[in-house]
């Protein structure tokens, strides 16, 4: 029987993924995560969405992974985002969003067992119905800045996301691996630039109109060293790829340190210079990293 | 060397609590979790904190056991949830990571031999503030220090990271559902950290999670004091039907582990309870009794707080004694 590979993750895992500058544009090239589970032979449960932060994509594995059976898991990746953003779910009284979190054991083998026959022989390419049922992307939302805390409250609480995802598949023995899919916190602390869509269709300069830092970045950018080297040891850093997290410390996010620190000029794995989210060769790249790096 | 008992918690755990309503009272009282340590006889660290919500009690506990590299120094560790409304986050400064600097220290050497450290060498002196010499075991920077040489709970916050929090007393963000799911996942998160370490513990809804947002928030018992009143001063009620936060909470029956959670189901009309409803006997229709500040404040006086702690203690003997 196929285990499942559960992902979760920003726009660069999202199977949905559109481009924000060229809404037209075919982007239905397999993502890394359809490429790697056929890679790994396993059945994919992709919970990723466009522009989510760190709180959803631990809550979606959270929950995911409640509703799983633990012995039909064969891997889980965390795609981890800025740090800045922030999540949370307005249900709205729609109750129902962990289809199977039910309330009687008996329930959820009923669940389960209605699952098992409805994911069975999916082609991987096909979007699977598994994370309308994990997770239902509808009722969470996301600032594209936390208007509570600090750069460095966010760090840490991504950190902390990265503790909790560890102690969540170690206690019930499920391999798994996590990852800074884009950087945690450059993005911010150098100045928060328009979203391509801002670029694409507000006239907006991707310079001049970018954000200045709200706090003394240097300062702060040392504090934030220290506060993710206060975590070496605490985390287990052989189950994070590119740990560090950070160029500045010697680790890397997933985007710049396979595609390439300079991608427009060097690497021609992203869709252009208005959107750096990879293209197909781009995807084909993380999951063939992300493959090896499992061995 | 006694076991440790790690407490976290809002206003009913904090060991500097102030009555808003009476704040001349002299409420210098024992409170639950130092009472608890002297019955178990562990050492207490306290990181309960007034006004705190649920991501503050958790992110306190995680950010001290995490960091405790021999986790079997601790006895027991409680968790009082607060109510899900509440919306915590942190300010953080350089003053509370450099606080953390020493007990740190062994790891931050363990990073420089590793040779990740590319911060152009500003970091091995800089990162290191004149006082931190001076404290840190009296300038002996190889000692390593322990948590047991750091016995004041501030020091220990600090030392955690555990510091710069802020709360707001209603999120501005999401809904009740969500405040209630996403407390729910925080309750599974301290479950999870504790069994995948082997730690002792036991949690429970210190007072109730919802019931004081869906009937229309009053105002605070310092609002009171300042004239506000309850009449014409409190929240519109919730429109959504308690049934549907009860069903929300029921989804992590079988996966919450009831036994560790006292109180579980949390709600009296599915079967638990919110312990200071349950303890002190203070449901909403049976009004205020004596073992409670006064009808201004709720909060537990001394005789209050031994009955929570006795109720505690008893299903700590239950679980873990017998």
């Amino acid at each position: 029987m196929k285990k499942y590979l559960i992902v979760s993750g920003d726009s660069f895992t999202d199977k949905d993924f559109r481009s924000s500058c060229y809404p037209d544009m075919d982007v239905s090239w397999p993502k890394w995560p359809d490429i790697l589970a056929k890679k790994l032979d396993m059945k994919l449960i992709n919970l990723a969405k466009a522009g989510s932060g760190n709180g959803y994509i631990y809550n979606t594995l959270l929950d995911c992974i409640q509703l799983v059976p633990k012995d039909e898991i064969g891997y889980v990746i965390a795609g981890w985002s800025q740090c800045q953003r922030g999540d949370y779910q307005e249900l709205g009284h729609t109750t129902g969003v962990l289809g199977g979190l039910k309330s009687t054991q008996a329930e959820r083998d009923n669940f389960h067992a209605n699952m098992k026959d409805s994911w069975g022989g999916q082609d991987i390419y096909k979007p699977t119905e598994m994370g309308e049922y994990a997770v239902d992307k509808r009722n969470w939302h996301q600032d594209r800045i936390d208007p509570r805390g600090n750069l460095p409250y966010w760090v840490r609480r991504t950190l902390r996301h990265y503790v909790g995802l560890q102690m969540l598949c170690e206690n019930y023995n499920i391999p798994y691996m996590q990852c800074q899919m884009i950087d945690m916190y450059k993005d911010y602390i150098d100045g928060m630039m328009p979203t391509e869509e801002e670029v694409a269709f507000q006239g907006k300069d991707l310079y001049a109109d970018r954000q200045t830092y709200p706090g003394d970045a240097k300062a702060d950018e040392q504090l934030i060293m220290k506060i993710i080297m206060s975590y070496d040891g605490h985390i287990d850093t052989s189950r994070v790829i590119g740990w560090p997290l950070t160029r500045t410390l010697g680790g890397f996010p997933i985007n710049r340190g396979v595609m390439g620190w300079n991608q427009i000029e060097e690497e021609p794995y992203v869709i252009d210079e208005n959107d750096n989210h990879p293209n197909a060769a781009g995807h084909e790249l993380i999951a063939e990293y992300i493959y090896d790096w499992m061995g | 060397m006694k076991k440790l008992l790690l407490v976290s918690g809002d206003s009913f755990a904090d060991p500097q609590f102030r009555s808003s309503s009476h704040p001349e009272m002299d409420v210098s009282w024992p409170k639950w979790p130092e009472l608890m340590a002297k019955k178990l006889d562990m050492k207490l660290i306290n990181l309960g904190r007034s006004g705190a919500g649920n991501e503050y009690i958790s992110s306190s506990l995680q950010d001290v056991i995490v960091r405790l590299d021999d986790k079997s120094q601790i006895g027991l560790v409680v968790a009082g949830w607060s109510q899900c409304f509440r919306h915590d986050y942190q300010e953080i400064s350089w003053h509370g990571a450099m606080e953390k600097t020493s007990w740190q220290k062994k790891s931050l050497e363990h990073i420089a031999k590793k040779g990740k450290i590319v911060w152009k060498g500003e970091w091995s002196e800089d990162w290191y503030v004149d006082g931190d010499k001076e404290t840190y075991n009296g300038g002996d920077m190889a000692k390593s220090k322990t948590i047991h040489d750091r016995m004041d709970a501030n020091s220990i916050k600090k030392s955690a990271g555990a510091t710069g929090w802020e709360c707001l007393r209603v999120n501005t963000h999401g809904d009740i559902e969500g405040w209630v799911r996403k407390s729910l996942r925080t309750y599974m998160n301290f479950q999870l950290m504790c069994e995948r370490y082997d730690i002792p513990y036991l949690h429970t809804q210190m007072i109730p999670m919802y019931i004081d947002y869906m009937r229309g928030l009053m105002p605070t018992e310092q609002e009171v004091a300042l004239g506000a009143t309850r009449e014409n001063d409190s929240m519109l009620p919730s429109q959504v039907p308690e049934e549907e936060l009860q069903k929300i909470i029921l989804e992590y029956e079988g996966i919450m582990d009831p036994h560790k959670f006292v109180g579980w189901p949390i709600s009296r009309f599915i079967g638990g309870y919110p312990l200071n409803l349950e303890v002190l006997g203070v449901w909403p229709d049976t009004g205020i009794n004596e073992y409670v500040i006064s009808e201004m404040d709720n909060h537990p006086n001394k005789e209050g707080n031994q009955l929570i702690a006795d109720h505690l203690l008893e299903q700590y003997e239950e679980i873990f004694n017998s």
